[in-house]
């Protein structure tokens, strides 16, 4: 009895492993070969140096050893560099601040079902159904066209250009509609995590008097807290990862009077070449990713820590 | 005093709750009013909004003669049909190669609903599949894969775009349909953390009970679990067309001769000239805005009768239907 039991069970296991087997084969290996051999090859990209071959056909690799790595903190850490973080760690803490808490409010109004919330939440979702060039471009022509034609009736001077020809309106000008098209998605996800807060738990606030400031502040907030938590988190790598839509805005001829991280590597991957002897390769930029990677990878970690041990609490 | 104190605290709650009132009513006439205000332009000449300066008012239907409102649209369409040079790239496989292309709307859009449409099925199937995995197979590897995931959404990788075309084009897979479909094979995303967390949440009753029948493996899974994840599987994969059908980014970056709708308007979106070579006339902001309108006005009509699917109830930490 007890050997046809372990024959039964030992049979029922080995299906379900080689289901499971079968099931895993396909994505493991797409993420083996895309993702860990993707990274790998860029983290061996950063230590190789491409030279042309003699003939004009091909490539001799050699070693760089950190070669790469000092013409990527030459980028890194160079006034542009610097400017591009700095232009970077504005949108972010924009965002942290102002995003953030309007979003927050935004969310709590609709979760709460007061006037018109049904329509608002549809609105704020909208841009974000479209896409964000169309939007990039709208807005472009509206600080552009628009804003000169405005001006003009209200002057009767035509200004020499828009928001974007200016370099010192260009820059918040972008900001403006980067933090404009932030509280979309953010909205509908805080919504949507604290229309998941137990009902028992509002009523029970209910009864001992809260308002709705403290219902927000002790039982709200700390049920949305993991979903807060994502969005604090994962913004740090979007300080090097965000492009400020200055695709959309500028295209590939279009003049932009600063850049971003996020931009230029994506700019400079579409058209460094494999072998430089100025060193802005292929190879610099692998290795000016593997830096960001090293230094935001374990300030999004501590902060996620610090967070999840500092943080409210549902109980 | 008390009474008097929490009328006053009950006052104020109100006034901020007017004030967040106020403030989101103006952000939704501003997003309103930027559609709005680039669906009327996109029917106005050139004439019209550039040199008579109509920029904010109705399209003045009397204005021009020689151009029709409305052509816009039939403008762009024109100016659509561009040419993509010939490309190749050495592989591990030989050289593979790309002819000069010239496109036009329906290719665009075959393209377009390749990338968006085949690329979301592939895409959340895979994470539907693996996600099925990690919640019902309660192996050592499950939670491996589980912490996995999540240790990519916060770890980010930056700049590792030079690699990855280094590969695409090694395995002969740069600017190329099977390209598309396996670079979608892929689950490491947040819908792969709510998938798993809505598997999780059915009871383990259900595969028993299916055993005990003498259902296989595959059989429970394609019989019981899939036909219940139908529809967050259906809200997810319309959420990834949507993005999909918006991304140019990757069209440009990894498919530069597949160019979708989303590519095609970048590229028109950004020209001085009519791109159509062909073609005279002006290329102004009216086309432009056309050009735009072209790729959004399908996900505007979808949104508006789907949107309480679109804006499901997903969230980061759960599921709730």
């Amino acid at each position: 009895m007890e050997k046809t039991k372990r024959k039964l069970f030992s049979s029922r296991r080995s299906k379900r492993i080689i289901f499971y087997v079968c099931m895993l084969a396909i994505p493991l290996l797409q993420f083996s070969v895309f993702w860990i051999y993707g990274n790998l090859s860029s983290f061996l990209l950063a230590f190789q140096n491409y030279e042309t071959n003699y003939s004009g056909l091909g490539y001799n690799i050699t070693f760089a050893g950190l070669d790469n790595f000092k013409y990527a903190a030459d980028i890194l850490f160079s006034n542009i560099g610097g400017e591009m973080i700095k232009n970077s760690l504005i949108l972010y803490f924009c965002n942290l601040i102002i995003v953030t808490f309007l979003a927050l409010a935004f969310s709590y109004y609709i979760a709460k079902k007061r006037f018109c919330s049904g329509l608002f939440r549809v609105l704020l979702y909208l841009p974000h159904i479209v896409s964000a060039l169309v939007l990039a471009v709208l807005y472009r022509y509206l600080v552009a066209d628009v804003y000169m034609s405005v001006v003009e009736s209200i002057s009767g001077v035509k200004p020499l250009g828009g928001l974007f020809d200016s370099p010192d309106t260009q820059y918040g000008t972008v900001l403006f509609y980067n933090i404009w098209y932030g509280f979309g998605l953010n909205v509908v996800l805080y919504t949507n995590a604290m229309t998941s807060v137990n009902a028992s738990l509002i009523e029970a606030a209910e009864i001992d008097g809260a308002n709705l400031i403290e219902e927000f502040i002790y039982i709200y907030f700390p049920n949305i807290y993991s979903t807060f938590m994502v969005f604090i988190v994962t913004g740090f790598a979007g300080i090097f990862t965000n492009q400020m839509n200055l695709l959309g805005f500028f295209g590939d001829t279009g003049k932009n009077y600063f850049d971003v991280f996020g931009f230029y590597l994506y700019q400079e991957a579409r058209s460094a070449p494999l072998s430089d002897p100025l060193g802005n390769t292929l190879s610099t930029l692998s290795a000016l990713g593997l830096l960001i990677t090293a230094i935001v990878a374990p300030i999004s970690l501590g902060t996620r820590k610090l967070m999840q041990k500092y943080g409210p609490s549902v109980d | 005093m008390k009474e008097k104190s929490k009328k006053f605290k009950f006052s104020i709650v109100e006034l901020v709750m007017w004030l967040v009132f106020a403030v989101l009513a103006l952000y939704s006439l501003s997003v309103l009013f930027i559609f709005i205000w680039g669906l009327v332009t996109s029917f106005k000449s050139t004439i019209d909004f550039t040199i008579m300066g109509n920029v904010l008012g109705f399209p003045n239907w009397q204005l021009s003669q020689a151009e029709i409102q409305g052509n816009n649209y039939r403008l762009v369409s024109l100016s659509f049909e561009f040419k993509i040079n010939a490309s190749s790239y050495e592989s591990i496989f030989g050289t593979i190669s790309r002819p000069k292309i010239y496109t036009n709307v329906g290719s665009l859009t075959v393209n377009t609903m390749f990338y968006a449409f085949i690329g979301s099925f592939m895409d959340v199937a895979t994470s539907l599949v693996v996600a099925y995995m990690v919640a019902k197979y309660k192996f050592k590897f499950s939670n491996f894969l589980y912490a996995l995931v999540l240790v990519l959404l916060i770890i980010p990788i930056v700049g590792n775009y030079p690699a990855q075309i280094k590969l695409m084009k090694d395995l002969g897979l740069f600017n190329t349909h099977l390209g598309i479909i396996i670079t979608a094979i892929t689950f490491t995303g947040t819908y792969f953390l709510i998938l798993a967390g809505f598997f999780e949440g059915i009871p383990d009753s259900y595969s028993e009970a299916a055993e005990i029948d003498g259902a296989s493996q595959f059989s429970i899974f394609i019989r019981i679990y899939v036909p219940l994840s139908a529809k967050i599987f259906a809200t997810i994969m319309l959420l990834t067309f949507i993005n999909r059908w918006n991304n140019y980014q990757t069209a440009l970056m990894y498919f530069p001769s597949l160019p979708t709708l989303a590519y095609a308007v970048f590229q028109v979106s950004n020209q001085t000239f009519n791109p159509n070579p062909e073609l005279k006339g002006a290329w102004d902001t009216p086309q432009k805005i056309a050009a735009c309108m072209t790729l959004a006005l399908p996900l505007i009509i979808l949104f508006i009768f789907l949107n309480k699917r679109i804006m499901g109830d997903i969230s980061l930490g759960g599921l709730k239907e």
